[in-house]
């Protein structure tokens, strides 16, 4: 399954945000993200999912360069990226591409969308002025729009057109990754169902990579070949997606996945509740930072901080009882 | 608090300490050098040597700067080029008039402007909203001497009751007949720079009125029926109040700036006036003392206006920073 | 809200519309000033006469026709709070614009260096830098300028911290858009509306800044401007002569005031039309 060589590694990335004391005070750290590491394949898709406040979208923005990493490091096709100054990693601003969580506020309202569209080919000059037109036509109409749309602006579409829009702007740039951040969360769940078959379709049509982050376990579990979750800025397990579905290792995966709706209304789930407070990312638990709210904690989970073990290849936990 | 004040303090001495260097470098970038104005054509080169000397006119430039610096700390703002006294004993002539103006017209101010501003806000885009919203547009738009020369016209020329400038009729009478004399002079000025400046006070009032009727915990107690006057005094007032402090202090430091205005067109003593007078008289000592001072002053109200705005929204005091 | 339909809704405001014309027929007549009326030099032969068919507006002390003033006066105006508010752009805007969006440490200075400025004295300031810089209409116009840039820019800089916050600009950044193509493009076009709102403001405190300056003799004394007109009156003594020459001192004092509430009403309309749920 993951065969070929990956094409993102990201490792042991971490992100600590200084908390602006006052005067004279130790200045604390928010840890958003802690000692990341996973590889993405070529042509694969790879979700993240975790409550707000996890850590999910603080790695996109760390990957995409938006904002500086406290440690590690992001290696796109056998290079560091992270060091790299702005004008040296201009090619990262183009292979790579993020759809955001807000449709609406994603385009500047106060330009038509041809010249959104036009603007970073012309920055990246990837295309020559005279094709320009022609491209973006037929970009919008292969993600489902019209190539006359380019004349108005943003504020004359719905909210699922907006997102194809921004995946538009996206494939225009010949990306080889988009990270897609809550792509779909702010979309009607039948425009959702819309958008993510769109994006199961260009992944085919375009050989794109997606790194795939979302609250929502089951809109993951659509698109995902492999998942990671995340907890307070850990990864809490990592497995492909039908083995995290089938024997998923670590109880708050295992809550996660008993929470999901059940088409049938019949069938019988016990549905797990967490309880508990979560933990200030300020000042985080030295034990599981999952112990709080964990149903199956013991003593030792609130003193010894679990390591992620590998149960399998490809399947990793971060749970001291995970075996049992 | 106690870290609030002291942020504030240090900000006030960095704001005088911007003015101090401003004005010292403005007033040696001027085309004309300050000895050459004390010199006549008469004078040896020893003497102009000898006067350039005293005034340390022949160091360079940061020495200079370093020099002034020291002078200040101890008081010494210089000596006028017109009169050869010193400025700051000029100053302190003077700054009892002009605080006496300018408080005057801050209390006129607050005490007229909070009333028009909450009747106004009272209801929304009424008669009485509106010619307030016509009123406070014309007080912006004003030209201080155009208010001046009618309040002059109507009160002193047409009406005579008013005496037309000064501060005193000479010689100053004794005891309670000079305070009613002086109260008489100061009318027609306080009117004047009080009516420039209060359209600040008036719609920032209207304004955070308006707001705070629609918060909450308002609506919360109307719905309780408490009597609306009840609410206003009660809740809204102490809420509405912060702009409203945030405005006065506004205010006062564009009075200080247009007291140069209104005491040089009624003749009151102040340093405004003395403004007017060391520019046309090129005096620029006097000028430099004169600016300072009502940055000085300036820097003293806002600092004051941030201990009140501290007292009224307890937030401030935690957050250091203005709401 | 974009271009198209603010200028619709701005076009309904009928007060805005009047004050825009107003304030382009003062900017037109104080262009044109030599082809309306000869400037008035020299002395005329009618002393102080009240306003006739032959002077609208009545002459002064020295015979002069105090419409022909009035009308030069405007160009003075005209040019120097056009002036003022274009050296009050050209610190402001990008020092609000570079707060805004970096913050941090170059932000927090530009930040002190604006609260330092707001707690001055400005026309105080305005005085000592056109004392120091000399008498001529454009020293005014610099000095007038380089106090009115501190609200510009923390407008500009609260405006601007309200658009770095909106995805779209974060979208830009991924895009691989240079800081000049978003600093310079998107986050501009998206504070323009307040920022037009307090430039109308500066317009209109230049003006009265102008003819204070004027009034008290720091400007041009060969250049005919509003306040210049006030200044001689009030040298002559204007207001204690009787009778009174009513009309030597009002009818500047009206100018003035036409074309200053004329700006107040336009910044208005803009911000009403911005913000429509505001008043």
């Amino acid at each position: 399954m993951q065969g070929n060589e990956p094409i993102l590694q990201v490792e042991g990335l971490t992100k600590y945000f200084p908390i602006r004391g006052k005067l004279f005070e130790r200045t604390a750290q928010l840890h958003a993200v802690e000692d990341m590491s996973f590889n993405v394949y070529k042509g694969k898709t790879i979700g993240i999912v975790g409550e707000s406040g996890s850590g999910k979208s603080t790695v996109a923005r760390l990957i995409l360069k938006l904002i500086p990493a406290t440690a590690g490091r992001v290696i796109y096709e056998g290079r560091d990226i992270l060091p790299l100054r702005e004008h040296q990693s201009k090619f990262v601003r183009q292979q790579m591409q993020m759809i955001f969580q807000d449709p609406y506020a994603s385009l500047d309202p106060r330009f038509k969308i041809g010249s959104s569209l036009e603007e970073p080919l012309r920055e990246h000059k990837i295309i020559p002025h005279s094709q320009m037109r022609e491209m973006i036509g037929d970009m919008l109409e292969k993600v489902g729009l019209q190539r006359e749309m380019v004349s108005r602006f943003p504020h004359e579409f719905s909210g699922g057109q907006r997102q194809r829009i921004n995946i538009a702007r996206a494939l225009l740039m010949n990306p080889s990754i988009i990270i897609c951040d809550e792509a779909v969360s702010a979309l009607d769940v039948s425009v959702q169902a819309q958008v993510l078959n769109l994006f199961n379709q260009l992944k085919w049509e375009f050989d794109l990579t997606y790194l795939f982050i979302s609250h929502d376990l089951s809109v993951v579990k659509f698109v995902s070949d492999t998942i990671i979750v995340m907890y307070m800025g850990e990864m809490m397990e990592m497995a492909s997606t039908n083995e995290l579905f089938q024997t998923p290792a670590h109880p708050y995966t295992q809550a996660l996945i008993s929470a999901i709706p059940d088409p049938n209304p019949l069938a019988k789930k016990q549905r797990i509740l967490l309880e508990g407070d979560i933990p200030s990312p300020v000042d985080p638990p030295i034990g599981c930072r999952f112990a709080s709210r964990c149903q199956k904690a013991r003593q030792r989970c609130h003193e010894e901080h679990p390591q992620l073990t590998e149960l399998c290849p490809g399947h990793a936990v971060r749970c001291l009882f995970a075996n049992e | 608090m106690g870290r609030f004040l002291l942020k504030r303090l240090a900000r006030g001495l960095l704001t005088i300490f911007f003015s101090v260097t401003i004005t010292f470098f403005l007033l040696r970038l001027m085309p004309a050098d300050p000895v050459s104005m004390m010199i006549d054509p008469q004078m040896s080169q020893e003497t102009i040597d000898a006067i350039t000397a005293q005034y340390g006119l022949d160091k360079p430039l940061l020495v200079q700067y370093g020099a002034y610096l020291l002078q200040l700390l101890q008081g010494n703002l210089g000596t006028s080029f017109r009169n050869r006294t010193p400025v700051s004993e000029m100053l302190m002539q003077k700054l009892p008039w002009t605080l006496l103006l300018l408080g005057i017209s801050v209390s006129l101010a607050l005490l007229i402007g909070i009333p028009i501003g909450l009747k106004a806000a009272k209801k929304r885009n009424g008669a009485f909203d509106k010619f307030v919203n016509v009123f406070t547009m014309i007080c912006v738009s004003i030209f201080v001497p155009f208010l001046s020369f009618g309040l002059l016209y109507i009160f002193s020329y047409t009406l005579k009751w008013l005496p037309t400038g000064g501060a005193y009729n000479p010689p100053p009478a004794q005891g309670f007949a000079y305070i009613l004399d002086v109260a008489k002079h100061a009318i027609l000025p306080a009117l004047a720079l009080m009516l420039s400046n209060c359209t600040s006070i008036i719609l920032y009032t209207r304004n955070s009125m308006l707001d705070v009727s629609k918060e909450d915990y308002i609506r919360t107690a109307r719905m309780k029926g408490w009597d609306d006057r009840y609410i206003t005094r009660k809740h809204a007032m102490r809420n509405a109040m912060i702009p409203t402090v945030t405005a006065t202090s506004l205010m006062v430091t564009k009075m200080v700036g247009g007291a140069i205005m209104t005491e040089t067109i009624f003749s009151w003593p102040g340093v405004g006036r003395m403004i007017y007078d060391s520019v046309s008289s090129l005096d620029y000592p006097v000028l430099q003392g004169t600016f300072l001072l009502l940055a000085i002053t300036a820097v003293i109200v806002n600092i004051i206006t941030d201990i009140i705005l501290a007292w009224i929204d307890p937030r401030i005091k935690l957050g250091g920073k203005r709401a | 809200m974009n271009q198209r339909t603010f200028l619709q809704s701005f076009v309904r405001n009928k007060l805005g519309m009047v004050g825009l014309f107003v304030v382009l027929v003062i900017v037109l007549v104080g262009i044109c000033a030599p082809l309306i009326t000869p400037k008035p030099t020299g002395y005329g032969s009618e002393i102080l006469m009240p306003p006739s068919r032959e002077h609208p507006f009545g002459t002064d002390n020295l015979g002069l026709d105090i419409f022909g003033e009035i009308v030069w006066g405007a160009r003075a105006s005209v040019y120097v709070s056009a002036i003022a508010v274009c050296f009050a752009a050209a610190l402001g805007l990008p020092l609000g614009l570079i707060s805004g969006y970096f913050g941090g440490r170059i932000g927090g200075v530009i930040d002190s260096l604006i609260e330092i400025f707001m707690t001055l004295p400005m026309m105080a300031l305005t005085i000592v830098i056109a004392a120091v810089a000399g008498s001529s209409v454009t020293n005014v116009a610099i000095a007038i300028g380089v106090t009115s840039w501190p609200s510009l820019a923390r407008v500009t800089r609260n405006a601007t911290m309200r658009v770095a916050e909106m995805p779209f600009i974060e979208v830009s950044r991924c895009l691989g858009l240079s800081r000049r193509t978003i600093l310079g493009k998107h986050v501009l076009i998206n504070v323009i509306g307040p920022v037009m709102v307090n430039l109308t403001l500066v317009m209109a405190t230049a003006v009265l800044s102008e003819s204070g300056l004027s009034f008290l003799g720091l400007g041009d004394p060969n250049t005919w401007s509003w306040g210049l007109i006030l200044k001689k009156a009030w040298d002559t003594g204007a207001l204690v002569k009787s009778p009174n020459p009513i009309w030597w001192w009002t009818f500047p004092s009206l100018a003035i005031m036409l074309y200053v509430v004329c700006f107040n009403i336009l910044g208005n309309a803009i911000n009403d039309t911005l913000n429509p749920k505001a008043r």
